[in-house]
C-alpha cells in the first residue's frame, strides 16, 4: 500500500537541488535513510509530529512562512489525511521490472525466486 | 525477439567509465563519489532495499525503467565499500546497456517471468562481468590506481624490506589502497591484478 507520493516527492526534489545524496542528507541531519526513502517513495505518510515535520523542512533548507514552507506543510497535512493507494498496478510493475541482475553463488534463477522477487519489488516501488 | 549484448572489451569498457568521470567527476579526486553520480549527476535514485540479499541473493538492482537503485538494506548501512561497488555496478548497466532494453518481448508480469527465465546464461554472464569491470574503472581508475599504489609502496617501504621474498607484497598493498578507494580489499587487489600496475612499479626488497 503507498501513499500519494506529492509529499515525498517534493522532498526529494528538494534534497536533489541542495545536491545531496541520500546518504548525505540522512548524515547531515540525522535522519534514518531507510525511513526517508520510504516517505520519499510515498510508502510511508508524511511525519505526524510537528517536530519531525519542522525538522524535516528545516533539513530542506525551507525558510519558515516561505512559500516552500507553505507547500510542504500543505502536502504534508494532505498526503497525512488520505488513505493509501492500492498497490501498485501489473503495468507500473512491468516497467520496474530489473534486467540485469544475477542471484549471489546461484547458477539460475527459478519461477519461484523469481516471483518473490517480483513481490518484494512491488512492495518497495516509488 | 532476441535479446543480446554485444562483446565489450576492457579498453572498451573503461573508456566508457573515464567518459562518466569526465562528464559527472572531472576532478577525478578518490575515492570516486558514485552515489552522488548516481543519484545527483544521472538523477538516478539510490534507495536501501530490506532483505534484498538474505532473501534474493542480490546485493543491488536497478529498475527497468532506470529510475532506481535499489541496495540490500544492511550493505547500504553497513559495509558501505561492498555498498559502493554494488552501486557502480548499477550504474555499468545504466551506461553500457540501457540502450539494448528499449523494446523487450514482455507486456505482462507472467511474459517477462518466462523471458527472463529463458534468457541464456551466457547473456546474463556477459552483462554481469562488463558491468563488473566498468565498475571497477569507475571506482578506481588506472592513473589513480597507479598513483595511489606508488604512494603505499613508498609509505611502506621499509615494512615490505623485511616481507620474505617468497611473500607476494600486493595483497598488502591492496589493503591501504583499497580503504584510499573505499572499496573491499580483493577488488582493490583484482584491479591491480588486471592492470599493468605490478609491471610499473618496484617493490623494495
Amino acid at each position: 500500500m503507498a501513499w500519494k507520493p506529492e509529499f515525498g516527492e517534493f522532498c526529494r526534489d528538494k534534497r536533489i537541488e541542495k545536491e545531496m545524496t541520500l546518504r548525505e542528507f540522512c548524515r547531515e541531519h540525522e535522519l534514518d535513510p531507510g525511513w526517508l526513502s520510504r516517505i520519499e517513495r510515498g510508502l510511508l505518510p508524511p511525519p505526524k509530529s510537528a517536530q519531525l515535520r519542522t525538522k524535516v523542512a528545516a533539513a530542506l533548507g525551507l525558510e519558515e512562512s516561505s512559500e516552500e514552507w507553505k507547500v510542504f506543510h500543505d502536502l504534508a497535512d494532505l498526503c497525512a489525511g488520505r488513505l493509501p493507494e492500492r498497490a501498485a498496478d501489473d503495468e507500473r510493475i512491468r516497467e520496474m521490472l530489473p534486467v540485469f541482475f544475477r542471484a549471489i553463488g546461484k547458477e539460475e534463477t527459478n519461477e519461484a525466486e523469481l516471483r518473490k522477487l517480483i513481490e518484494a519489488l512491488q512492495r518497495e516501488l516509488p | 525477439m532476441s535479446f543480446d549484448i554485444p562483446y565489450l572489451d576492457d579498453e572498451n569498457i573503461e573508456g566508457t567509465a573515464a567518459d562518466l568521470l569526465a562528464k559527472h567527476h572531472p576532478s577525478r579526486t578518490v575515492p570516486v563519489p558514485v552515489e552522488r553520480i548516481a543519484e545527483i549527476g544521472l538523477r538516478i535514485r539510490v534507495y536501501p532495499f530490506p532483505e534484498l540479499y538474505n532473501t534474493h541473493g542480490l546485493n543491488a538492482l536497478l529498475t527497468g525503467d532506470q529510475k532506481v537503485i535499489f541496495v540490500d538494506d544492511k550493505q547500504y548501512r553497513e559495509y558501505i565499500p561492498k555498498a559502493r561497488f554494488s552501486i557502480a555496478h548499477e550504474v555499468g548497466h545504466h551506461i553500457l546497456h540501457w540502450k539494448y532494453c528499449q523494446d523487450l518481448p514482455y507486456r505482462s508480469i507472467d511474459e517477462y517471468v518466462r523471458w527472463r527465465l529463458e534468457l541464456p546464461r551466457k547473456v546474463v554472464d556477459r552483462f554481469e562481468i562488463q558491468s563488473h569491470i566498468f565498475a571497477g574503472f569507475l571506482l578506481m581508475p588506472t592513473d589513480e590506481l597507479l598513483e595511489v599504489c606508488k604512494a603505499v609502496v613508498d609509505e611502506h617501504k621499509e615494512e615490505l624490506k623485511i616481507l620474505k621474498p617468497s611473500t607476494d607484497p600486493w595483497p598488502y598493498i591492496a589493503d591501504d589502497v583499497a580503504k584510499a578507494f573505499e572499496v573491499n580489499q580483493p577488488s582493490a587487489l583484482i584491479r591491480i591484478q588486471n592492470s599493468n600496475i605490478m609491471s610499473r612499479i618496484a617493490i623494495p626488497r
